[in-house]
């Protein structure tokens, strides 16, 4: 019989992570099993962000570990210690790590197709030709085919995001990092990225993503993680974890979610 | 009375080939000035942003410097006093060379601020796609840092082709002394210095025009940039 951990696809071990004197994430463990949908939720100031910045090392952690399959993410053994890499060494552990972005971050100077083929043709050497057609066909998985010479300034917000999430799929990621992603969209343009973000679960991607969507997050989630003050307070199911919260304080801020989207 | 513009007739094609023949130096004078400026301006805008604090001060410290010195005593300097240290430049060296050092100091400023401009998002997108820091500037950071850096680097060589009039006084074979030298001939200091002026403007004038084209264009451009 093998332990959780064995089968665990991304592992997150004893993270912290200090601004100073502040401590923003005071020791979050957590695990994403292959194919699953991790949600971390909790009000704002809780961690969730920083967390998923330091799972590719966006953000430097204090100390702790990121373990994706057997690879320690972000650290080296130099002699007998272990040091931070540089951004250079990290390159191909972040190709397998896509991300997400709330506010897309597309590159304005490139068109669309170009936005998704970069990262293939200068992270995996892939020959033009063969990146461009890679590029159309993750521009057909978010329904942005027809869209793949206009530039990102041509879009909106939704299809912004949607090349985005195109973007980190032509990576050819093991986990895809999505980072609030519908919170900086006009309540009209966000049903049409969750409806991407959804068939990407249904496809069985290993994703975990921060989100303020309850709703989406209790639907589509394999599991949600609740934060707050930089430690998860509570994680199970998503049904149970949103429907039944066992803790005080996941009931307090679901019971605020709950009103303030009524 | 004579007109104007028809005193010694026979003098003119002269002083006209005389003075095409400096516009050329002072052309080639400020493109090397520039060429430096360029050179070593990046090099202080890489130390700008270096972590170490030490390159920073002493890029800090360098440009502050450059930009309080007149250039005029600058130029009197490397040409006059490196001699007595056992370098001895020619005045177009000198020239060159102090135009360089003080444009590198606006250069940098310059590059710092292009930048400077993009959002940190920029890079940490492309770093997050599995680029490495070099191929993040190449392909991402330097593409649209160059938009809003073109005008003002137009701007400043055109600072450079202006000043470069100073590298008369310390004879340097350029426009300026060239029309110093027709003038003292001729006794006809206005016609000649009138004549010069048109000279600068016509090499000045299309460059400040193109710098003000690229500046609205870019700038339209940016309005509808996100992120």
């Amino acid at each position: 019989m093998s332990s959780p951990s064995d089968t665990a696809l991304l592992r997150v071990h004893e993270l912290h992570k200090n601004y100073g004197d502040l401590e923003v994430l005071k020791g979050i463990s957590l695990e994403l099993k292959p194919g699953e949908t991790l949600s971390l939720i909790g009000p704002s100031g809780s961690g969730k962000s920083t967390c998923l910045r330091c799972i590719n090392y966006l953000e430097k952690p204090t100390s702790g570990e990121i373990w994706l399959g057997d690879e320690l993410i972000g650290q080296v053994k130099d002699g007998k210690r272990l040091r931070l890499m540089s951004d250079r060494e990290m390159a191909p552990q972040r190709r397998e790590i896509a991300m997400v972005f709330q506010l897309f971050y597309l590159w304005p100077h490139l068109n669309v197709r170009d936005n998704v083929a970069l990262g293939p043709i200068k992270a995996q050497g892939m020959p033009r030709k063969q990146a461009y057609e890679l590029a159309d066909a993750m521009l057909e998985k978010v329904h942005l085919r027809h869209k793949a010479e206009a530039y990102p300034e041509q879009l909106s917000g939704g299809q912004q995001q949607r090349v985005a999430i195109a973007r980190a799929l032509a990576q050819q990621p093991k986990v895809i990092l999505f980072d609030e992603p519908t919170s900086a969209l006009d309540p009209e343009l966000v049903g049409e990225v969750l409806a991407v973000i959804r068939e990407l679960a249904e496809e069985g991607r290993s994703m975990i993503m921060v989100t303020h969507e309850v709703r989406f997050a209790r639907d589509v989630a394999d599991r949600v993680i609740f934060m707050d003050g930089g430690r998860i307070v509570e994680q199970g199911p998503s049904a149970q974890v949103i429907d039944n919260p066992r803790h005080e304080r996941t009931r307090s801020f679901l019971g605020r979610m709950a009103v303030e989207s009524a | 009375m004579i007109s104007f513009f028809q005193q010694y007739p026979e003098y003119w094609s002269d002083w006209f080939a005389r003075l095409l023949l400096g516009a050329r130096v002072s052309a080639e004078l400020s493109l090397t000035g520039f060429a430096l400026a360029a050179v070593l301006g990046a090099l202080l805008a890489w130390a700008m942003k270096s972590p170490s604090v030490l390159l920073k001060r002493l890029a800090v410290f360098f440009i502050q410097g450059m930009r309080a010195v007149p250039l005029l005593a600058l130029l009197l300097a490397l040409y006059f006093t490196l001699p007595s240290l056992g370098l001895t430049l020619s005045g177009y060296w000198a020239g060159a060379i102090g135009l360089g050092l003080q444009g590198s100091a606006y250069v940098a400023e310059i590059l710092r601020g292009g930048l400077d401009s993009l959002h940190r998002g920029q890079r940490e997108s492309a770093i997050a796609t599995g680029l490495t820091p070099l191929q993040a500037f190449t392909s991402v950071i330097f593409p649209q840092a160059i938009r809003g850096m073109l005008p003002p680097l137009l701007n400043a060589y055109v600072s450079i082709l202006k000043d470069s009039s100073l590298c008369a006084l310390i004879a340097t074979d350029e426009l300026m002394l060239a029309a110093r030298a027709i003038a003292s001939e001729s006794f006809l200091p206005m016609h000649i210095f009138l004549l010069v002026g048109l000279f600068y403007f016509v090499i000045a004038f299309p460059l400040s025009l193109l710098s003000r084209v690229l500046e609205v264009r870019f700038s339209r451009g940016r309005k509808t940039i996100r992120g």
